[in-house]
């Protein structure tokens, strides 16, 4: 994949920004969401943590298998504030 | 100071490796997650000196006000990271029922110190920020404070102690210290890899802090509220500084949890407050209760789950307060473990029955204060003297704060 292959489309975060984040020091998906904000868009990762883990997997040599799925943060999907609410 | 241990890659651990390393100390930095894991990745990025009291001193926030910029020029220059700090107005709303000057508590003592305070009409609260809806309230304004974003600011701060030589270890939780007598000798950890050891154990855990200490029979005075916050989509401008609400239950509340040695899930406060971040999304925060205590039994306490309730509380607060948000999706919610103090001071400094131990926390606003705080606590390892710290100091607590000290024990 080349570096500038968008792999989080929510935050626009390329290869490229990911590897960067990888070689500086991160070993989980929730670390590479931290520098590059990849993985924090509306759709909570669903779409890229895969792209990610695969990144992960081939600059630092660990099975897919053994990368942490994302942690998963409530909601599990977007939901509107107004649904949220208690409203008189 | 041969070689230092620093447990915990919060803002505290990193910037205490940050110039430890830079002063030739060989570092190694060690945290059960990832760097910035904890609440140093979960708070409302306030660069706040309106907080000042009770903690650390007006004085010594007064100091790490005028020396930010200059900090965080110096982070951004060594590590090419953005750090976002930008200057901007925060606003108590004094809501019905609230006396105004209850508001502008410390008001006087801040205008003291140079900081600026008013009490705001409800004019002028529409001017600052149009999109707060609160059919007429007054507001403490106070002009200048300031935002980070805390991601950057802490990885800025790791990078920094990474290039002057620390070795950071991630993924590796610290579940105990090996003694000798009362001098540490090694960390016990989860997981595999290199034993990691040296002369002097920095213990910069946040809220996790006083279960560590205990594996060394310690038991230091310090107890944790959890935080509950959320952020929504990206969305236009709506707000440019933080709108909260004014009030003083923070004080009664936490000592209410420290009178029940930090077990207390049944008490609960919900402040509101709402910051947009340079992305646009809007942050929402705070719920915050007490855990099951960080004792030796509550240690559960310390991974907490986002409660049901929470996210009802925050999004109603903010249609309340920002009716042009109620159509935006809220996207991620979190809750975090943060320390306090009996006192509301942070605790700082070796624990005099053990002798290479060094307690570094219990900071609640800790944005404002670390690089600050960092540098004097670096002096004072180097030197062996907490010098201006000495007030922080674990033995200012009974007995020397320890083993004797169990809140009704
Ligand atoms: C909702 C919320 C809003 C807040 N708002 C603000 C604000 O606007 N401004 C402000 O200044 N402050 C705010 N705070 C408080 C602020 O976040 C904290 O004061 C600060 O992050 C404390 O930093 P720390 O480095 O001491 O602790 P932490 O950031 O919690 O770091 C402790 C680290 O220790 C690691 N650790 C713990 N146990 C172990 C172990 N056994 N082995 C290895 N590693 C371990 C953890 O993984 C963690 O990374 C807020 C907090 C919350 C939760
Ligand atoms: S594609 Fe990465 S968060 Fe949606």
């Amino acid at each position: 994949m080349g570096d500038d292959v968008i792999v989080c489309r929510c935050e626009e975060v390329t290869a490229g920004e990911v590897r960067a984040a990888i070689r500086a020091g991160a070993r989980t998906i929730a670390a590479i969401k931290k520098r590059t904000r990849a993985g924090m868009g509306l759709c909570g990762g669903r779409t890229c943590a895969r792209l990610l883990a695969r990144l992960l997997a081939e600059e630092t040599g660990l099975p897919v298998a053994e990368i942490a799925p994302p942690p998963s943060r409530p909601p599990v999907r977007p939901v509107p504030v107004a649904a949220l609410a208690e409203e008189e | 100071m041969a070689n230092v241990v620093i447990i915990g890659a919060g803002i505290v651990g990193c910037a205490l490796a940050a110039r430890l390393a830079e002063n030739g100390v060989k570092v190694t930095l060690i945290d059960q997650a990832e760097v910035v894991a904890g609440a140093s990745g979960a708070n409302l990025s306030l660069v706040l000196w309106s907080d000042a009291e009770p903690g650390v001193s007006l004085t010594m926030t007064r100091r790490a006000w005028d020396e930010l910029p200059a900090e965080v020029a110096d982070l951004e220059a060594r590590t090419g990271l953005d750090l976002e700090f930008r200057r901007i107005h925060t606003l108590s709303l004094v809501l019905e029922g609230m006396d105004p000057r209850a508001a502008l508590a410390g008001g006087a003592h801040l205008t003291e110190a140079g900081f600026q305070t008013e009490l705001i009409d409800p004019a002028a609260v529409h001017a600052l920020e149009p999109a707060v809806d609160l059919g007429g309230v007054q507001a403490a304004v106070y002009q200048e404070q300031a935002a980070i974003n805390p991601f950057y600011f802490t990885l800025a701060w790791a990078d920094r102690a990474r290039v002057a030589g620390a070795s950071i270890v991630t993924g590796r939780r610290v579940t105990g210290f090996r003694m000798d007598g009362e001098r540490i000798v090694g960390l016990e950890t989860a997981g595999s890899g290199e034993p990691v050891g040296g002369d002097l154990y920095v213990l910069a855990a946040g809220a996790w802090t006083r279960a560590l200490a205990l594996t060394a029979g310690i038991d230091l005075p310090e107890y944790h509220i959890i935080g509950e916050a959320c952020v929504t989509e990206a969305l236009p401008p709506l707000l440019h500084g933080l709108v909260g609400e004014a009030g003083d239950n923070r004080v009664p509340f936490e000592l209410e949890l420290a009178a029940r040695g930090g077990d207390g899930s049944d008490l609960r406060l919900a402040e509101f407050a709402a910051i947009q971040t340079m992305s646009g999304n809007l942050v929402v925060g705070q719920v915050s209760h007490g855990g099951p205590g960080s004792g030796p039994d509550g240690r559960q306490g310390n991974r907490p789950a986002v409660r049901p309730g929470a996210l009802r509380d925050l999004a109603t607060g903010l249609v309340q307060r920002l009716p042009a948000a109620r159509s935006a999706s809220v996207i991620r919610a979190w809750a975090k473990p943060v320390p306090f103090t009996p006192d509301h001071q942070p605790i700082i400094g070796r624990v005099a029955s053990r002798p290479n131990l060094f307690i570094a926390s219990g900071l609640k606003s800790a944005l404002i204060i670390t690089p600050l705080l960092s540098k004097l606590i670096v002096e004072a390892v180097i030197d062996g003297d907490l010098g201006s710290l000495r007030p922080f100091s674990p033995g200012r607590f009974p007995q020397g704060g320890f083993e004797e000290l169990r809140p009704g024990g």
